[in-house]
Parts: structure tokens; sequence; C-alpha cells
């Protein structure tokens, strides 16, 4: 989620004509390796297609980072075009100013800086998808959902504290075990486990919860949690309580909309049925 | 040992300053030598809702820069003994706030003062991350609304991670929900969300329900803080919050629209 520092504009005198705000936003990311304009449309096309609500409209972020070749400023704007052919709409491309940046204007979106977080891979299809690392590393591009706050974790290392005004705490554990956190998850935390993840306690609205396995929730499930996010389809989710704004399994999404407008008796499980999510009593 | 309270809110105008002076008033009245600073600096409120706008020579920036002494910029308030109020100044920027100068004012006011009221500026950015970071518990002001109560949310959040307690793994800092701006009609008509709603979200001990009420804007207005005001509900539900903050058991009031719950009052409100 983007760490944008809460602002507000105030007049003193004449009554204010607006407010500025920060919000969160979540984006999907898409990580490009190598271009090349056709094997990239069909990739693309593939990945949209396994999961074409999810995609809708969805706000992208372009993140050179990883691009192991030389890209050119038409290879860039064919990229973006190619992008918006498909629904998506790229807002920002992630990468360093002195080797994009006056690529990057000529594509009209805003230019992010460097990070040194490692986004985490969701798949959004990892039944058939092959990974980035079993192919052959020609063309390659993993789509990941990442936050898009500055203050990303090393898969490596335990989170430290955020510092950054209007950064999130971030709780990672890299652990092959159970993590058990007993408290509420708060609007702009974000815990991680590469296990399973216990809460014991509320998840509220804007906070969000990830692990590699199952998630059990003892509390109501109103901000986003998203099991098995390395691919494990049979992870599920437990909630005593769903009214979330998003839940995935092994990259397969119900926005808030599409859960509300299931009926469920509490409390629920969430598990994958093929392509598909469903939600039940347990 | 002195008492750091910071008033915080992460969302703007729901009622922060109001509630510094009333509850800085408060425990001046009971006796309790109170400082309520202005941490939002370049918009200088408090010193107008304490009506003392007029007496502001130093302020707290100034403090800060080593340009006036503590003795210099307190405003010792005129209605309530053992109060007084160091003022935010209009003119300069947040920068000013830096963690050591802020540490060094409040040691200093520490060794004279029992509470030291921090007042917070909106936002979840330095201002207020300063503001929050030596506070040993917080009043967090939240309206019955759902912008107001994830906001809430979110500077929990901040407190229980960047916090000087939370940096240094000590106690955690205490945390009080005050309710303001409540309005029981509509929280029955379903268009605001009840206590239980935002204390089921917030999941804090409850401090106070503040009403929605006209005698709070009159009140600032007038630059008397709205505790002094007796007649007026949200004065009231003020200075039960007060006794609650010392550790007096005060059942909440005003909590149900009016006419369906005379009798619920009259048997000593609900909860
Ligand atoms: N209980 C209440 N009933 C009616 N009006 C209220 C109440 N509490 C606060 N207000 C009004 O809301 C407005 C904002 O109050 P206040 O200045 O205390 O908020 P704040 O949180 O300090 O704002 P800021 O974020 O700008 O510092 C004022 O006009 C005040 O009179
Ligand atoms: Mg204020």
């Amino acid at each position: 989620m983007v760490g944008f520092i809460f602002l507000e504009i105030k007049a003193t005198v004449t009554d204010p004509l607006f407010q500025i705000k920060g919000t969160s936003l979540t984006v999907v990311v898409l990580e490009l390796y190598n271009y090349s304009p056709s094997d990239f449309l069909s990739q693309l096309t593939d990945k949209v297609q396994a999961a074409a609500h999810f995609f809708e409209q969805s706000p992208v972020l372009i993140n050179l980072e990883k691009l192991v070749s030389d890209i050119q400023a038409a290879d860039l704007l064919n990229l973006v075009d190619q992008c918006r052919q498909l629904r998506l709409q790229p807002v920002a491309i992630r990468g360093s100013h002195d080797q994009f940046g006056a690529m990057v204007e000529q594509t009209g979106l805003a230019l992010l800086p460097e990070t040194r977080s490692k986004d985490r891979p969701l798949e959004t299809n990892p039944v058939t998808d092959k990974t980035p690392e079993a192919t052959d590393g020609a063309d390659k591009s993993a789509i990941d959902t990442t936050n898009t706050g500055s203050n990303g974790t090393p898969d490596n290392e335990p989170a430290p504290a955020a510092v950054e005004a209007g950064a999130e705490e971030i709780t990672t554990s890299q652990d092959q075990t159970t993590q058990i956190i007993s408290r509420q998850i708060r609007s702009g935390q974000q815990v991680y486990s590469a296990a399973d993840l216990i809460i014991i306690g509320n998840v509220n609205e804007g906070a969000e919860v990830l692990a590699q396995g199952n998630i059990h929730i003892y509390g109501t499930l109103r901000g986003r949690a998203l099991a098995g996010v390395q691919g494990n389809t049979k992870a599920r989710i437990f909630c005593q309580q769903l009214s979330a704004e998003l839940i995935a399994i092994a990259g397969n999404f119900l926005p808030s909309e599409a859960i509300h407008q299931q009926n469920y008796p509490d409390p629920v499980q969430v598990y994958r049925n093929g392509e598909n999510l469903e939600i039940s009593a347990y | 040992m002195a008492k750091i309270i910071v008033v915080t809110s992460g969302k703007g105008g729901v009622g922060k300053t109001t509630t510094s002076a009333a509850i800085g008033t408060g425990l001046a009245q009971r006796g309790n030598k109170t400082v309520i600073i202005d941490f939002d600096v370049g918009l200088r409120n408090l010193d107008l809702i304490m009506g003392c706008e007029r007496r502001v020579v130093y302020d707290f920036v100034n403090v800060l820069q080593g340009e006036a002494s503590l003795t210099q910029a307190l405003i010792k308030d005129k209605r309530t003994d053992n109060l007084f109020i160091l003022p935010a100044s209009q003119t300069r920027d947040k920068d000013a706030l830096t963690q050591e100068g802020v540490q060094k004012t409040l040691d200093e006011l520490a060794q004279t003062f029992e509470y030291i009221i921090c007042d917070s500026p909106a936002g979840i950015e330095k201002g207020a991350q300063m503001a929050l970071y030596f506070a040993d518990q917080a009043i967090i002001v939240t309206n019955p609304e759902v912008s107001s109560v994830r906001d809430s949310d979110r500077i929990l959040g901040i407190l229980q991670s960047k916090s000087l307690r939370a940096e240094t793994g000590g106690e955690p800092v205490q945390e009080h929900l005050l309710l303001t701006r409540y309005n029981p009609t509509r929280v029955a008509a379903g268009e605001m969300l009840s206590v239980e709603d935002v204390e089921d979200i917030l999941a804090i001990p409850l401090l106070g329900v503040i009403p929605e009420s006209e005698s709070v804007l009159k009140a600032s207005n007038q630059g008397t803080p709205v505790i002094l005001d007796e007649d007026a509900e949200a004065g009231q539900a003020y200075d039960d919050a007060v006794e609650r903050l010392l550790g007096n058991e005060k059942p909440h009031r005003f909590l149900d629209v009016k006419k369906t719950s005379f009798f619920k009052r009259l048997l000593g409100g609900k909860t």
C-alpha cells in the first residue's frame, strides 16, 4: 500500500475549496525481465484471461528493476499500449531515474524511485503457470500484486519497524512454522508468514495478512487476506466473520463486492475449487 | 511522575483540540498541575479555544529553538488554577519540531507538571508522530463514521509500532477511545456508527462519548473550554471522561435518543 503522507491543506479565511488527502492503493505490479512485443502480448493475454475480473481496469505498476536486457523508449511505449489493449491501466513505472527517467517521461506515466524491496510473487494461475524460474530465461514477466510503499522488506530478514512517516508496520516471518499473532491487525499493518498464520483478533479494513499456507483468523476479517501466496492451491482461509476487502488463495481472488453478494453462515472457510473460490461454513 | 497524554485521531476536524482543552481543564480543576501543548505548528488553534490568543508572546517553536525559555512561553490560564498552555506558532513550519527538542521540553515540563497534554495535528506524518512519540497514554478521538474510525485504527497501529514505548519495548501506551460528535438520533437512523460498532472495530477501552452539541461551537467561539459549561451535555460528558481518566467509574450518558431513553437514564444509563 502506498504510504502517502496524509496531508491536509486548509484555507483559513475562505471556505476550503478542496482537501488533499493521502490514500492507500493496491496495484498490480508487472515485473519485466525481458521484452519482445509479440511474446509479451501473448503471455500477458494468458495472464489476464486467467483472472479477468481481477485485472479488469486494474491500476498497474510496471517495474523495471528486474530487467535483464536493455529496453528502448519505443519498446516501453509499446508495452504500455499493449497493457491498455488488455484493459489494464498502467499508472506508474518503477526504476532508476538515471536509467529510465527520460524514457518514462515519454509515456506520460509517473516514475517511482527504485526500492530495495523484493515484491512477493503472486501467481495468478498457479496450477498451469510456469514459474519464472521454470522457463528458459527468454521473455518472462511475472505479475505480482504488491504494496508500492517504499518500505518493503527483504525476503530474508525480519522486518525492521518502518521509520518513514506514514509507512506501514510490516511483520514478516520466514520461519517454516506457524506464526501466531495475538493482537488486532490494524489499518496500514501487514503480516506475512512463510507458513501458516494464526491471528487472534480482528483484521481491520486497510490491513493485510498473507501466508504461504493457511490463514486462521479468530475474529472478523475486514481487511485483505491472501493465503497460499506462493501457489499452494490447497491453502484455506478461516475466519469467524467475513467482511473482507479481498480474499485470495494461490492467486485467485474475490474482491469485496463479490464476497458480499454471497450468502454464507459465520464462521466460514474459503478454499479453492478448481479456479473458483468457495466460501462455506466449516 | 508526570503523565504525558497525546490527543490524536489521524483524521482532521474530529475534535482533538476541543478535547485537549476540555480534558486539560478538567484535570487542572481537580488540582492537577497541567499543561496543554499545541503541536499543530502552523495552524495554532488551541489558544483560540482556550481564549488566550491575545496573550501569546512566545511559542513552542521559540522554546524548541532556544529563543525563549519555557517560563516565558507558558501562558497561565485565567479561569482555571493549575492550568498552563504552550501555544504553537502560526508561522513556522513543522520541521521546527525535532525529537531532541521535543524531548528536552517535555523533560523540563515533567519536573513541574503532573499532566502534559499534547494536542496533535491531524494526519499521520511527522507532526502527529512527534506529538505521540513520548506519550504514556493516548486519547484516540474518533467520530462515529467509517473514515474517522479507519484513521483512528491507523494511528493506533503507529502508536503500537512507532512510539518511544513501542520502540524500546516498554509498557505499551495506554489507549483510550473518546467518541465525539455522537448523535444518537443519527445513530438510530443508521446514518452513523454506534458506540458498539466503533468499539468492535477499534477494540480499545472506551473513555467517553461526547454528544454532538451546539454548545461546543458556542464555547470555542467564546474561547471557553466546553467542560466549563455545566449545563451543556458535552461539558458533562467531558467531565465524566476526566473522572474515568483518573480511574473513577462513571456510567456513560447521552448514548440514546432522548425520548426513548428516559427510563434508562433514570436508572443510571446503560453499560
Ligand atoms: N461534540 C461536538 N459537537 C459539535 N461540534 C463539535 C464537537 N466537537 C468538536 N466540534 C467542532 O468540530 C470542529 C473541529 O473541532 P476541533 O478543532 O477540536 O478538531 P481537531 O480535531 O482539533 O481539528 P484539527 O484536525 O483541524 O486540529 C470545531 O468547529 C468544533 O467546534
Ligand atoms: Mg486541532
